[in-house]
């Protein structure tokens, strides 16, 4: 099922109801409205959530950090403006949260992501076989879960999410360059993983 | 061009012929450069093969589908909005994140303030100088004194703010849970009262210090180890969660 990317340009993609509509639901929210806090989070949490275990790969940490997301919106709706939909005001907020655990992560795993800047995409030697179509979800799922981090974010914010490289670059603060590069790193890692999974 | 020396032309090669099929893709090559690259794909095997098995990579990629989170997310999301709305102090407001730092926190204070009383137990009184001598065993006495009142506060601070978290999430524990934890609680603060009792009756009782003690730093590793247990419940982690009653019911 193709991804729609979370709009990037300015109001004039939203249309006059949904923005209503959302700044509406963000209203009650800060009112309390546990109804309307219910109503956005039954909206939104399982893209988030998807985006959220894609990233940091583990699911009690992206339980965590999806709970997080959810409390910060709540705090932080008063800058809810209306100047995107909702849904991509907290899918920023997400992928904020998941940049911020993950570099926590790598502080403490001994700078971890810098190695992989370093790190070349792999290809073994001599022919491979092709990439069989018999590859399930659940294959393609783990082997993602096995990327490392820096890589692994590119991936899923370009060939799962569909946000294109200039999106992902604003987003994480890099250049596109780095951004084609960490998913052209991650597609052959995946690669690589794929065959010999089901070499196996 | 020399296509072998950088492979990346090949994601955009990829991902221009996507774009053309009418997938949302970055278009990255021009037409003139990507006429190119079908030249050269169809005289190499291998980029032919890298190109291919990239294809059905994002194809897989872009059939994902969503995960639903597990329903306890929305639980413990929805008790953090109640105790918010109803203007709870931030405590019961912490995400997970913030809960473990806040009980680390507590129990940091409480082990700092356990060895510091300690330190001054083992700390030898000073033995020089007639003054001393003769002053000795009141201001031993008064210094003793002191540091006790101070250490039990700081211990039962801490420990107030375990209780606090704790009371805020035990709803999460199942009744037969619940009742061991509570009959653990129990018998604990029985020890700390009975403790107490003495110590108005005889304040230099070493016995009835160290037992006072040993009962709030019992309370306190009790304390931790419920918010651990909530905490691995809401995690969805039953094996944890059960290590942990496990050790609850010894």
């Amino acid at each position: 099922m193709p991804r729609q990317p979370p709009e990037t340009g300015g109001p004039s993609k939203l249309s006059g109801d949904v923005k209503a509509a959302d700044l509406e639901l963000a209203q009650r929210c800060r009112r309390g409205d546990a109804g309307a806090f219910e109503e956005m989070y039954r909206a939104h949490a399982g893209r988030l959530y998807s985006l959220i275990l894609r990233m940091v790969g583990a699911p009690h940490d992206a339980e965590d950090l999806l709970q997080e997301v959810f409390l910060t919106a709540h705090r932080k709706l008063g800058s809810f403006r209306g100047e995107s939909t909702l849904g991509t005001w907290l899918y920023r907020l997400a992928v904020n949260q998941c940049l911020d655990f993950l570099r926590g992560r790598q502080n403490r795993m001994a700078r971890a992501t810098d190695s992989l800047d370093e790190e070349g995409a792999v290809e073994p030697a001599g022919p491979m076989p092709a990439v069989p179509s018999a590859v399930s979800r659940l294959d393609l799922e783990r082997a993602i879960a096995a990327l490392p981090p820096g890589c692994r974010t590119a991936f899923v914010l370009h060939d799962v999410e569909g946000l294109e490289h200039r999106e992902i670059a604003q987003l994480l603060g890099v250049s596109e360059g780095t951004s084609k590069s960490q998913v052209h790193k991650a597609r052959m890692k995946l690669r690589a993983a794929l065959t010999h999974e089901l070499a196996r | 061009m020399n296509w072998h020396a950088d492979d990346t032309w090949l994601d955009d090669y990829v991902d221009t012929k996507e774009r053309r099929e009418g997938v949302p893709a970055d278009s990255a090559l021009s037409a003139d450069a990507a006429r190119a690259a079908e030249v050269h794909l169809a005289a190499c095997e291998r980029c032919r093969a890298i190109a291919a098995d990239f294809r059905t990579i994002r194809s897989l990629a872009r059939a994902l589908e969503p995960q639903m989170p597990p329903p306890h997310v929305w639980t413990a999301l929805a008790a953090s909005f109640q105790e918010r709305r109803q203007g709870g102090w931030s405590l019961f407001s912490l995400s997970p994140f913030g809960l473990q730092q806040a009980a680390a926190l507590a129990m940091a204070a409480v082990l700092g303030t356990g060895l510091w009383w300690i330190g001054g137990q083992l700390t030898p009184a000073p033995q020089s100088g007639l003054a001393v001598d003769m002053d000795g065993p009141v201001m031993t006495a008064g210094v003793g004194s002191v540091t006790l009142q101070m250490a039990e506060e700081q211990f039962t601070t801490a420990i107030e703010s375990l209780e606090q978290m704790t009371r805020a999430r035990q709803a999460a524990l199942d009744p037969d849970t619940a009742g061991v934890v509570q009959a653990n609680l129990s018998v604990i603060d029985a020890a700390i009262d009975e403790s107490r009792a003495v110590l108005r009756d005889e304040p230099g009782s070493q016995v009835a210090q160290q037992s006072l003690f040993e009962a709030l730093r019992s309370k306190a590793a009790l304390l931790q180890d419920i918010l651990a247990l909530i905490n691995e419940m809401r995690k969805g982690d039953p094996d944890a969660a059960a290590r942990i009653v496990s050790g609850l019911n010894q």
